[in-house]
């Protein structure tokens, strides 16, 4: 019954018939980073609920009632090749009204094997389909990274036995691509080792757009001030 | 017509006979598209074209039906140039290389036969039976595994011969990939190669131990070790080619495809950030400080994990004091504290499990794929062995296997109703029945 405090606002996606179905994952996932392509084998029906209902002239959809209830924008992204890619950008929005909820940061040995992973595979076209064939691509045909990868990820010193330096690596492999899978980057299949590279993936770059485009900047000034 | 379909040509029988070459022909177009490398700018003269029919259809002299073939091969597989120069049409192009594609043999065709020779080499030993057929049989074999280690060898030169096309400027960047996913897969044959040659001692130990005067045994001896050391020095050869190579395709790759300015800035921040990040250590963890300037970013909410308390029996209950609340609510607190501690404890336990689990799944994996064969009961003891007993482990990774290669037609597994002990008598409460698995 209405009383002074009801409003009526009618979210349209509510009335879909496949609400009740896939809304609350959809919600639960959205918050906890998922990202939602029409690429990935496990979320078609999810994609397409979100990309029915993301946005409509005039009508209150998922873009609105994420922006009026939490204060969070939901995103709709696409990469080079026009496959769009769904998500809630805490990024720009921070925690929007959910000011008590802790937030998580993607690790940096996280982003340090994403950005690797997205040098090999994507600029250097090296296409790798398991956690096994990057890890073993890393040690063959990239020396050059190697050294400073161990240094900085596995706080390697050459006291350690390079057959443990190795596993280690390949175990940080295993985890990394484990949380892109989580977030919806890439599709692990069931035997948690062969992969699929979704087109969110890209996020891993373009979340550190300006980073990338200041480094040489940031490189260059610190030089000059060590010579200093 | 340029587009090339079997179906298309066969539905038109007017034309077919146009299209569709007789052997010998056939072979011509074949020899003409090696030659060229599937390259419809590259010519050829006529004179080549004449000793390439000559050779396939026997002619030793000019004649008038060679004259009428060439006539013939215009209509659709080749062009005229200049200067009596001929190059393929796409075509022929197109023909040859779905020809190639569709007879292609690989590494793995052999296996099956290989086994079965020492198979029968063996059953005739055990029955003392004449080896006469067998060497004549496997005098074939040893010819085919030489055609196909040749055959890679022949591809590895027009590799590195494209590569240098491309390192003078003469072909377009872009194949580069090409030529490395080729490499890639002669890498992956020559080592199927490696591992069919597995039982290659046993061949030569076999003949080795046969004891006969016959001339043609002891021949056969002779020709079985040299075979076996020649295709050995021959998988030699091709992995140092190609060992030889890669490196420098890569080298090369990496520095023809940073000249993409957003790509160089990409790869230059990530060394920054290798180069420049700090280390703290925590005990036995530490973590990884980026560089000043360099911000985290926020990915996810922290998971929500929701709180079912259950419903109290209802007692009627005296009103409590204010203290007797702020203690009831402390010790909900704790209580809570302690499910999420337990909770949190019991995930991360299932996640090492699960990563075991993992683990011996990939070597599984890698003694099949290496060997052919898995034979479980060894990879069942090592577990127990490893992680102190642990059955659930050891169960769960034979469940996986069997899950994973029952319904794969390139493997079997084959489960005898013997009861297998532990060799060691570590474990003489885990009786388990004899399972194999390997490829076909």
């Amino acid at each position: 019954m209405a009383n002074e405090n009801s409003q009526n606002i009618n979210y349209l996606f509510f009335n879909d018939k496949e609400v009740n179905d896939v809304f609350a994952e959809i919600d639960y996932e959205l918050k906890n980073g998922v990202h939602f392509q029409s690429k990935h084998p496990k979320q078609e029906k999810k994609y397409n609920f979100i990309n029915r209902h993301y946005k409509k002239q005039g009508e209150l959809e998922l873009k609105d009632y994420y922006f009026n209830l939490y204060g969070i924008n939901l995103e709709v992204k696409e990469d080079a090749d026009n496959n769009s890619y769904y998500f809630l950008d805490f990024i720009e929005s921070g925690k929007g009204k959910l000011s008590k909820q802790k937030i998580t940061y993607l690790s940096e040995e996280y982003i340090l094997i994403g950005l690797l992973l997205w040098i090999i595979h994507q600029i250097y076209g090296n296409s790798m389909n398991s956690c096994h064939e990057f890890y073993e691509t890393v040690i063959k045909d990239y020396e050059d990274f190697k050294e400073d990868l161990f240094r900085t990820i596995l706080n390697y010193s050459k006291d350690n036995s390079m057959f443990s330096v190795n596993n280690k690596f390949e175990d940080k492999i295993y985890e990394s691509i484990e949380k892109f899978g989580e977030l919806g980057w890439i599709y692990l299949h069931e035997d948690k080792n062969t992969f699929q590279i979704m087109p969110s993936f890209e996020r891993i770059i373009k979340m550190n757009i300006n980073e990338i485009q200041t480094a040489r900047e940031i490189l260059e000034s610190k030089k000059k001030k060590n010579e200093e | 017509m340029e587009n090339y379909s079997f179906v298309d040509i066969l539905k038109k029988p007017d034309e077919k006979e146009k299209y569709l070459l007789d052997r010998e022909t056939m072979f011509v177009i074949f020899d003409l598209f090696e030659k060229t490398n599937g390259n419809m700018e590259k010519s050829f003269t006529e004179e080549e074209l004449i000793n390439y029919i000559m050779k396939y259809h026997k002619y030793d002299k000019y004649v008038d039906n060679i004259k009428q073939i060439i006539s013939n091969l215009q209509d659709y597989y080749i062009v005229p140039t200049f200067n009596k120069e001929y190059t393929l049409r796409s075509f022929a192009i197109k023909f040859a290389r779905l020809f190639k594609e569709e007879v292609k043999t690989e590494p793995s065709d052999f296996q099956k036969p290989f086994f079965n020779y020492y198979s029968w080499l063996k059953k005739c030993k055990e029955e003392d039976e004449g080896i006469e057929t067998w060497i004549k049989v496997f005098d074939n074999f040893k010819f085919e595994i030489f055609k196909e280690l040749d055959n890679l060898l022949k591809q590895i030169r027009s590799e590195i011969k494209q590569f240098k096309e491309i390192f003078t400027e003469k072909s377009d960047n872009y194949n580069i990939y090409k030529i490395n996913k080729s490499l890639d897969n002669i890498n992956k044959q020559t080592d199927e190669f490696k591992i069919i040659f597995h039982f290659d001692n046993e061949i030569s130990k076999l003949m080795r131990d046969w004891k006969s005067e016959n001339a043609t045994i002891q021949l056969a001896k002779k020709d079985i070790d040299s075979f076996f050391l020649s295709v050995n020095q021959k998988i030699l050869y091709l992995r140092n080619k190609i060992d030889h190579i890669k490196p420098r395709l890569n080298q090369f790759i990496k520095s023809a495809f940073s000249h993409n300015s957003f790509n160089r800035k990409i790869e230059e921040y990530f060394r920054f950030l290798l180069q420049n990040s700090e280390i703290e250590k925590k005990g036995n963890t530490h973590k990884i400080i980026f560089p000043v300037n360099i911000p985290n970013k926020a990915i996810l909410l922290e998971p929500t994990n929701f709180i079912a308390i259950k419903e109290l029996n209802r007692i009627k209950q005296n009103p409590k004091s204010d203290d007797d609340k702020n203690t009831d609510k402390e010790q909900i607190k704790q209580k809570l504290e302690t499910e999420r501690k337990k909770q949190f404890e019991n995930y991360k336990k299932n996640n090492e499990i699960e990563k075991k689990i993992r683990k011996y799944l990939i070597e599984a994996d890698k003694e099949i794929n290496s060997r052919g064969v898995l034979i479980f009961e060894n990879l069942f003891y090592l577990i127990l062995n490893t992680e102190k007993k642990n059955l659930y482990i050891a169960t769960c990774v034979a469940y996986e296997l069997l899950k994973k290669y029952r319904n794969e037609n390139e493997f079997k597994i084959d489960i005898v109703q013997n009861i297998i002990e532990d060799k060691n008598k570590d474990f003489k409460n885990f009786k388990l029945w004899q399972m194999k698995i390997h490829k076909i």
